[in-house]
């Protein structure tokens, strides 16, 4: 036998975890690097780096989502809250984008007014959606244990 | 914000078994590394592998664990 067999224990898992939390930080770290890179150096236009976008997109949200559900902690807003954050996240993006771009044309509006006020939307309803979820997946849990 | 590792009496109770490092990793399903950890105090088991050490050295888990200089 050239190797000892190796065994996982609870560490050895815990180690695996850390691990990975760190390295997919890392791998979105130079995600958004090589979408700098190819932006700004290379100047390739926004349609040649949709697919790292994506990826980096499914990437982030997908991590903060899990996270979300599987903890089961986040707070879970009222529909008054949501639309506050709603207001707030809108708003903001907004105001940046009409700082940087200035007034778009009106016949732009799928490129411009409909990703920013959209797109806010979206998040908030998947938070709550998420934040609900995981509420009752372990409010769930605790009962059918408690049986 | 930072784990705080318990201090505990393993190493002590291993001894008195007469029993190595990688003999109680052998009986409580772990690596031998991990029971140099805790008997270090780099690592804190999970309350499962807290019992079967407890088992294994024939001790309780206050013995093993509880810092009675903290009640």
């Amino acid at each position: 036998m050239l190797f000892h067999p190796m065994r996982i224990d609870e560490r050895q898992r815990d180690t695996t975890r850390y691990a990975a939390a760190i390295w997919l930080g890392v791998t979105q770290l130079l995600l958004v690097g090589v979408i700098f890179y190819r932006l700004y150096i290379l100047g390739q236009p926004d349609e040649q780096i949709r697919d790292f976008q994506a990826v980096l997109a499914i990437s982030l949200f997908g991590y903060m989502g899990l996270q979300l559900f599987l903890g089961g902690i986040m707070p879970n807003p009222t529909w008054k809250g949501a639309v506050v954050m709603y207001v707030v996240l809108a708003g903001a993006i907004t105001i940046v984008c009409l700082f940087i771009y200035g007034w778009p044309k009106v016949e732009e509006w799928t490129n411009t007014w409909l990703p920013a006020l959209l797109g806010p939307a979206i998040l908030v309803v998947a938070y709550m959606a998420i934040a609900r979820l995981g509420h009752w997946r372990i409010e769930r849990q605790i009962e059918r244990m408690s049986q | 914000m930072q784990e705080q590792n318990i201090p505990n009496r393993l190493k002590l109770a291993r001894v008195e078994r007469n029993l190595t490092q990688a003999e109680l990793a052998e009986r409580v399903g772990v690596t031998r590394q991990t029971i140099g950890l805790i008997e270090g105090g780099g690592y804190n088991p999970t309350l499962q592998l807290c019992i079967r050490l407890a088992r294994a050295t024939g001790k309780s888990l206050d013995d093993l664990f509880w810092n009675r200089g903290e009640d």
